[in-house]
């Protein structure tokens, strides 16, 4: 079986989660190539400066300097040219050179691991889909910031995988896993649980979906909201809220 | 109009200050956060733009070529409430000062009819307009509230009178006291003022008119949200600003009424406007049918009245990703403020930005100030009670 990781900016794409997913993934036996957009430094240092602002080179080099994120290998993109792992590199995912890539590699499945939206066109090449893991429970939190806005709201939090459709995060959801919010917890302690268990997730639906007993189920759209980024202000809320203890009691609605 | 060579001498330094900005606007992140004192700049400008006309009304905005223009008895109406609400909220008296000398001098430029003329007052009197009356309204209306005086109230009747004398069968005002002579779904917030008007008054016909203008204004709706008849002049696009005053005059009257499909209106275009928001980082100025942007500039006016409407919508269904739209609308508006040394350029929002966009061009309307001002203290009740 053939899968494609697609994430973005290779030269900083260092998070520890996709490593393990990618190592499990090749550990058993799947063969395994990544797909980068925004890989250009241009790129990067424009995604760094919209996000951080003046503050991006400084939180670059902290980013690069600590264990935990950068590991001892570096990049995934670096750690999978060492394993022969193939490594194609694009500007963006609706070029026509992305598409031609994707199609020469010829995936069976595709799982997005901090992807930009991918195009229509994308979504239609692999043969039996793509896969992308939601910091959210599906269907009530669609959207950027899902963990966020369940503490807010007093909902669990926690993971869904599922399958990407051209809607944000509308599609069949093959997987989720509740998260705990432990006492001492802040927002990023949970994010760092949260791509914990979406590298589980993820390479349990490749492996029950290579062995065909995968279940997909539906969402009820019109019980979920689209969400967005969330203010400083409101986010300010949502951590006093973990200061203060919360635990994400209110069971959710589905 | 001469030109003002004071203003004039501002121009480049203010144009090219926009030009400079656009570029890292793209580039950096959005700015958060309200800039200290921005607030008072607004009220405090509001009300140098009433001293500005001798304290008749509040001059309709400051021009970078015309400097300040004439008394606007429009926008002096509805200006009443924001300085009534900051007198309220900072217990200076001055701001009640100057509302109840707008509101008197709206008292004498109320026609025969009973209703408010069109434009700025410069020359003859014009002929009364839905709109405009509906403005003055709610002044007079807020003005009865906070003193108690019972002239605002009979003037208030009156031109309640006027709307209902005037108003079609249909529940659209058109023809000769409409603007353009179309009519507008823009008109749900004279609506609004006519439902505060009964209220008040116990007045039938007005709370009639307004639920008929209502149900007109429902009907105009799309399925995508989109309003027909909410634009300005015929064959135009509906603005920011136009489509802010519609959801604002649908929310209100279901504060009042509880009509829930006002309520549902008001959310079902804000959903898209806020995806918008989210997509662009910024509402560019018109939108065709199918809600693709067709400016490349921002009616900041619009833009500091949607986050108030979302904002208020926060407080009628308690849903956080409308608080969180809101600020982020408010947020953003506030970083357009002018604060320059030059008092006529300390605290007002520029229509467009950048300024030399098509809405209000190289002006700073009196009614973006207020807006604004409305919206900021809006932001400081939600987060009070967040």
């Amino acid at each position: 079986m053939r899968v494609v990781l697609i994430s973005r900016y290779p030269r900083v794409d260092a998070a520890g989660w996709k490593r393990e997913l990618a190592q499990s993934l090749l550990d058993r036996g799947i063969d395994l190539a990544l797909l980068y957009s925004r890989s250009s430094m241009a790129d990067q240092a424009r995604a760094g400066l919209k996000e951080f602002g003046l503050d991006a080179p400084r939180r670059l080099i902290a980013a690069r300097s600590t264990p935990a994120q950068a590991g001892p290998t570096g990049s995934l993109a670096a750690w999978a040219r060492r394993q022969g792992v193939p490594v194609r590199l694009h500007r963006r995912l609706g070029d026509r050179e992305a598409a031609e890539s994707m199609r020469a590699l010829a995936p069976d499945l595709v799982l997005l691991t901090g992807a930009d939206i991918v195009p229509a066109t994308l979504l239609a090449i692999p043969r039996l889909g793509t896969l992308n893991p939601h910091y959210g429970l599906l269907p009530r939190y669609r959207g950027m910031n899902a963990t966020e806005w369940s503490i807010y709201n007093d909902d669990p939090v926690g993971v869904s995988v599922h399958f990407v459709t051209p809607g944000i995060d509308t599609g069949d959801v093959v997987a989720e896993e509740r998260i705990e919010i432990l006492p001492g917890d802040d927002l990023e302690r949970l994010r760092l649980r949260h791509q914990r268990a979406a590298a589980r997730l993820l390479d349990g639906a490749v492996e029950s979906i290579a062995a065909g007993t995968v279940s997909a189920v539906a969402q009820d759209l019109s019980k979920g909201r689209q969400h967005y980024r969330m203010h400083p202000v409101v986010r300010g809320r949502v951590e006093a809220k973990l200061a203060a203890g919360a635990s994400g009691a209110r069971d959710s609605s589905r | 109009m001469r030109p003002s060579a004071r203003a004039l001498g501002l121009l480049p330094a203010v144009v090219l200050g926009d030009a400079a900005r656009a570029p890292f606007r793209r580039l950096l992140p959005p700015r958060y956060g309200i800039a200290p004192g921005s607030l008072e700049a607004a009220v405090d400008w509001l009300c140098l733009s009433h001293e500005a006309t001798g304290r008749r009304g509040s001059s309709k905005g400051f021009s970078l070529v015309f400097g300040w223009e004439a008394p606007y008895p429009e926008t002096t109406g509805y200006v009443i409430g924001t300085l009534l609400a900051y007198a309220s909220r900072s217990g200076a008296e001055r701001y009640r000062e100057h509302a109840r000398s707008m509101g008197d001098w709206e008292l004498a430029i109320q026609s025969e009819d009973g209703g408010i003329m069109g434009g700025q007052l410069r020359g003859a009197p014009k002929p009364s307009i839905d709109f405009n009356t509906g403005m003055v309204l709610h002044g007079w209306l807020d003005l009865h509230e906070a003193l108690g005086d019972e002239r605002y109230l009979d003037a208030a009747r009156r031109a309640g009178h006027f709307l209902v004398r005037v108003q079609d069968r249909d529940g659209a005002w058109r023809g000769s006291h409409a603007y353009r002579g179309i009519p507008h779904a823009y008109n749900a917030r004279v609506a609004w003022a006519l439902l505060r008007l009964a209220e008040r008054s116990g007045d039938d016909g007005s709370r009639s008119a307004a639920l008929s203008n209502l149900d007109w204004v429902l009907a105009r709706q799309h399925d995508n949200g989109w309003f027909e008849s909410c634009e300005f002049k015929p064959g135009a696009l509906p603005n920011t600003h136009a489509l802010a005053y519609t959801l604002r005059g649908l929310l209100e009257s279901h504060a009042i009424v509880g009509d829930a499909a006002m309520l549902e209106a008001a959310l079902k275009t804000s959903e898209v406007l806020i995806r918008k928001l989210e997509v662009l980082e910024t509402l560019p100025a018109t939108f065709d049918r199918d809600w693709t942007p067709r400016a490349s500039y921002i009616c900041v006016t619009g833009l500091a009245q949607l986050g108030g409407v979302w904002l208020r919508l926060y407080e009628l269904t308690g849903d956080a990703r409308l608080l969180n739209a809101g600020l982020k609308a408010v947020d953003q508006a506030a970083s357009f403020q002018s604060r320059r040394r030059f008092a006529p350029l300390d605290g007002p929002l520029p229509g467009s930005v950048p300024i030399w966009g098509r809405y209000a061009p190289l002006q700073y309307p009196n009614w973006a100030t207020k807006f604004l001002a409305d919206s900021l203290m809006l932001r400081e009740r939600c987060l009070a009670a967040v």
